[in-house]
């Protein structure tokens, strides 16, 4: 292990970022930061002027701000599930994508959240959601075990980043400022990488990476449920469950791509994140795709099929062109075909394509909330009588897209902030596999 | 002459109800004469009336005549009225869209123009079967969707079947608006219009009054009228008896008019609860628009322009 | 027979007991009361009551407008009795704010003439604004009775009708109806309308009437606005009606109630718990880590 400590010949090459300063980089956290500053302006003004200054009215109650709320939440816990697994299955190509999968985890975990707090009527009141909590309520479900998984994720997150913050601690090859000194000495929690600390480390992580999975999925499960218990058409449906588990996992897989890509371009991470990685990530995404088109093919011939009375009112919405029909278009056949036939055919396998079609499956993912969520809603069983357009049909309004695109900027910030102080790539395991191939080499 | 024997008889009715009125009252309890809303409204007037079983009372003008009766305060009004369940039916045959119910309703609740607890809608089954009014108040089900899913138990249901919400407890979070299949729940979006209003009104879960920005609020049924032994003000307000209300366990039903079997009256007109499917179990039963008083078309007349757009895109529909 | 004697005299000393009680006056000096003459017209509805045995006069007094009757209140009206040219002064109410005034006859033995007829008349002298008005009632004196029978095993009401002259002559009705109520909580529900045959009228009792927990009934008998006999209502309760069980029939599927089910609970708390133990545990790793690094000098 000590050869470890002294061996930092390279740590630029992988950990540029913890040092790299420029003007693009200015540029970049200004903009962020703008678009944030303009997300509390459209946020005090909702505070300000009520929840009437939104898009939602008496029909459509829950707007994007649902949407992104079980969006980002789907990608969090997508995360979650793939790194417990990179971790227990013992992936070997695992050490480059790791980290980036659990930091879009917690992030996207921290985020998510906060939509709810957008939607909820009486912010004042938050507090009752745990002094007269109902068991029988899934929100109550979902909060009480979202609390749970953020921590565990953070937690996990966190250990598994002390070997690195323990090099980063030692190391003299970076000019780091005596604050991130301290800071890594603190967080290293005194992890030298004896073998008994390592037994520690490995067993704690262990046992958070195995939790980790069934909680995700039971969250994503529990997720699902708030549309799934409700006697609403288009929502009450079995399947539920595992269809919004493999849509998550589906947006999930493609958020980590398009991260892996812009970070490989950004910090010329090719040595580390490479061809191979977008190959496997590439087919693991096939997988999730043709599992996810399997159960959207499931609900919507199901409801399509049998044709009841309130499905097919919802149904005719959906696919109807004036309204939906181009969306769920989108969302069900480009969303899902594209990116199947990019990575499978071979000519078009290349990281930028396959960076492209993630950023569509983002997209789709997202149109795929919208268009199973606003719907419905339009479509109560007693028909809509309302002389106001804005109750009869739901358009976000300009606070509502403010937010939504703040919270894509603190996804962005938080991000670019963190993977400043932190590396991007696993350090320790990069290193050891890197020995591991070069002794190779030599013998 | 035959002018002045029906002033009579009117004043004696008059005198008749109330002295039913009070009868009733005094088995609901103490609520009655505790009941002024405006307060420095209190006459001091006395007025006797009779009780059924021969007594002469005399009490406070104030306590029958145009006054809201107070309503129980958010403890007491979780737990309902004992030994009642309370249950309302909507004869579809006799109604044409007077819009009374909504009205009164409105005006009762200090509601804004647009905000609607009972809602009038225009249905139409299938293709070829007629189109019929459709009154829509909540139907206060048996096992109540929005009950179950409410996270903090802000809305509730009583032992006399009335779901109510305490919007002091609520939260915002519409999870009840979206599990509701019948829309019965409507949001106070607006922030200036409630919090000014109504201020000095003590809150009652049971009156609704006032409304809390933020929170969710539907038809309530009105069980401070209950207490009094009064009707809801859309039982009263309707001008062809359309709506009947009543206790359940009583078997007894009125529209303000009359008074019958709550039995007899769905056995005899095939009563029966809209989208039963849901298993909701309703308290609110219909019954079925035949032999029809009012033509549909009827409906429409002497109605605003606002109120005509609301069924434009359902006639085109239809 | 005797009973009869008794009860002339009783009639008697009742009548003289008003002579001296009361202020004596033909009916000649009552109508030349109304001495001022004004443009409004007052004017007097006069009922009787019957309740529960207990016997009132209900006068209303108001003026006749088109938009309907104004109520007169606070005027003074004074009640009679007439017997013969007699009239013998009941009592003198003021009207409430209704216009309305009552006056008990309870433990006055009211004597008809021979057909029963007993003649009440209120009258109002008028004041400043108002002429005065007089109304005049004929009424006979009818008592009833409500039983509860069973006849031929079918439960049937009966309730017996005696015309009583208040001179010792009884006599039994005939044709005139009576309704039966119970009371429900916005108002009276109607059980059935009977005639009074021989002066009896029967009533096959609805056998699906819910009562109270012990199924007692309560049962209103009302003959109102007869042209003879006034207003009567007569209440008695009985077990005939289906027994109230007061918890809800509601739902098999308790979700929306206070309690969660069990199992539900259990799930929770387990689920949670179960986390929660392993991320003590997980704490306690990374603690002992951490003090073992402490110590690790040479790494």
């Amino acid at each position: 292990m000590k050869k470890n400590v002294r061996d930092f010949y390279n740590l630029l090459s992988f950990a540029r970022q913890l040092d790299s300063k420029g003007l693009f980089g200015f540029v970049w956290m200004f903009v962020i930061i703008c678009c944030i500053i303009v997300g509390f302006v459209a946020l005090f003004s909702q505070i300000i002027e009520g929840h009437a200054i939104t898009g939602m009215r008496d029909n459509v109650v829950w707007g994007i701000y649902i949407v992104n709320f079980v969006f980002f939440m789907g990608i969090s816990y997508a995360g979650a599930i793939f790194s417990g697994l990179l971790v227990l299955l013992k992936i070997p190509w695992r050490a480059p994508i790791i980290r980036i999968t659990q930091l879009v985890s917690v992030i996207c975990g921290l985020i998510g959240p906060l939509y709810i707090f957008l939607c909820i009527g009486r912010l004042d009141r938050v507090y009752f959601l745990f002094i007269y909590g109902r068991v029988p309520s899934p929100i109550i479900w979902d909060i009480f075990a979202m609390i749970t998984y953020l921590i565990g994720n953070i937690a996990f997150l966190f250990l598994l980043l002390v070997p690195d913050l323990a090099h980063l601690r030692d190391t003299n090859e970076l000019r780091l400022a005596p604050w991130r000194k301290k800071l890594y000495t603190f967080l290293a929690l005194n992890y030298k990488g004896s073998p008994k600390q390592q037994k520690d480390l490995t067993s704690a992580l262990k046992i958070l990476a195995t939790i980790l999975i069934p909680i995700s999925v039971l969250l994503t499960t529990i997720l699902s449920w708030i549309f799934g218990m409700t006697t609403r058409p288009g929502w009450n449906s079995t399947i539920f469950g595992p269809y919004f588990v493999f849509a998550a996992l589906y947006a999930g897989v493609a958020l980590v791509l398009v991260i892996m890509w812009v970070f490989r371009k950004r910090y010329d991470l090719q040595d580390y994140i490479t061809d191979l990685h977008f190959n496997y990530i590439g087919i693991v995404m096939i997988i999730i795709a043709c599992i996810y088109a399997y159960f959207s093919f499931n609900e919507y011939f199901s409801m399509w099929y049998s044709f009841q009375k309130w499905d097919a009112r919802v149904m005719a919405r959906i696919t109807d062109f004036d309204r939906y029909g181009w969306l769920f278009v989108f969302t069900n056949f480009i969303g899902i075909i594209v990116p199947i036939l990019i990575v499978s055919i071979k000519k078009l396998r290349s990281i930028r394509n396959i960076g492209i079609a993630s950023i569509i499956i983002i997209l789709g993912m997202w149109v795929k909330r919208y268009i199973s969520i606003i719907p419905t809603l339009e479509t109560p069983l007693f028909p809509i009588q309302d002389s106001r357009i804005e109750y009869v049909h739901y358009t976000a309004s300009w606070v509502e897209w403010v937010l939504t695109f703040s919270g894509l900027a603190l996804f962005l910030f938080l991000i670019t902030v963190i993977t400043k102080i932190i590396p991007i790539v696993q350090l320790t395991e990069s290193l050891l596999n890197k020995e591991a191939r070069e002794q190779k080499a030599n013998s | 002459m035959r002018d002045k024997k029906e002033k009579t008889e009117n004043s004696r009715r008059k005198f008749i109800q109330q002295g039913m009125a009070l009868g009733a009252s005094a088995v609901a309890g103490s609520f009655l004469l505790s009941s002024c809303n405006k307060k420095d409204e209190k006459s001091g007037e006395k007025v006797n009336v009779l009780s059924p079983d021969g007594h002469v009372l005399e009490i406070d003008k104030e306590s029958i005549h145009n006054c809201r009766p107070a309503a129980a305060d958010r403890k007491e009004a979780r737990k309902g009225i004992p030994g009642r369940k309370f249950v309302m039916v909507i004869d579809l045959a006799k109604c044409k869209n007077a819009r009374k119910c909504v009205e009164d309703c409105q005006d009762m609740h200090h509601l804004p123009l647009h905000m609607e607890y009972m809602k009038v809608y225009l249905m139409k089954d299938a293709k070829n079967t007629p189109p019929y009014w459709m009154p829509k108040p909540c139907f206060h089900c048996d096992n109540p969707p929005c009950v179950s899913l409410c996270p903090v138990g802000a809305t509730y249901k009583r032992s006399d079947g009335i779901v109510l919400i305490d919007t002091h407890k609520c939260i915002g979070c519409k999870f009840c608006m979206t599990a509701c299949p019948y829309s019965a729940r409507v949001f106070n979006w607006e922030k200036e219009e409630q919090d000014e209003q109504d201020k000095e009104i003590a809150y009652s879960p049971e009156t609704s009054i006032p409304r809390v920005h933020g929170t969710v609020s539907k038809c309530d049924f009105c069980p401070e009228m209950a207490r009094a032994g009064k009707l809801p003000s859309c039982v009263t307000a309707c001008p062809n008896g359309v709506i009947y209300y009543g206790d359940a366990n009583e078997d007894a039903v009125s529209n303000g008019e009359e008074i019958v079997r709550l039995s007899s009256l769905l056995v005899d007109k095939g009563g029966y609860h809209y989208a039963e499917e849901l298993g909701t179990e309703p308290s609110v039963y219909y019954l079925p628009p035949v032999d029809r008083i009012f033509p549909v078309d009827k409906g429409l007349d002497n109605m605003s322009e606002e109120i005509r757009n609301r069924y434009r895109n359902f006639a085109k529909e239809v | 027979m005797t009973k009869t004697i008794n009860f002339k005299i009783h009639s008697i000393y009742l009548i003289l007991l008003l002579l001296i009680l009361f202020q004596n006056r033909s009916s000649s000096e009552v109508l030349n009361d109304s001495i001022i003459q004004e443009d409004t017209t007052a004017t007097i509805d006069l009922s009787y009551f019957k309740v529960n045995g207990k016997s009132h006069l209900s006068a209303e007094l108001y003026e006749q407008a088109n938009e309907g009757n104004e109520p007169i209140g606070n005027a003074t009206l004074h009640f009679y009795y007439q017997l013969g040219d007699s009239l013998f002064l009941i009592n003198t109410i003021s009207t409430n704010s209704e216009g309305m005034a009552i006056c008990n006859l309870d433990g006055l033995d009211l004597v008809g003439d021979q057909e029963g007829f007993m003649k009440c008349l209120c009258s109002f002298s008028g004041n400043k604004q108002y002429s005065s008005a007089r109304q005049q009632l004929i009424i006979k004196n009818l008592q009833i009775s409500l039983s509860f029978q069973l006849i031929d095993t079918t439960k049937t009401i009966v309730i017996k009708g005696i015309e009583s002259t208040g001179r010792g002559d009884q006599k039994v009705i005939d044709f005139t109806s009576v309704e039966l109520f119970t009371p429900t909580l916005f108002g009276e529900m109607l059980i059935g309308s009977v005639e009074f045959m021989n002066g009896y009228a029967t009533l096959d009792f609805p056998t699906d009437i819910p009562g109270d927990e012990e199924g007692n009934i309560e049962v209103i008998a009302r003959i109102m606005e007869n042209g003879n006999y006034g207003n009567l209502v007569l209440t008695s309760t009985k077990n005939w009606g289906k027994e109230f069980i007061p918890q809800m029939d509601m739902a098999h599927h308790k979700l929306w109630t206070t309690d969660p089910p069990v199992w539900m609970l259990i799930s929770f708390i387990v689920l949670l718990g179960g986390v929660w133990s392993l991320y003590i545990i997980v704490f306690f790793k990374v603690r002992r880590m951490k003090k073992t690094g402490i110590m690790d000098i040479n790494y």
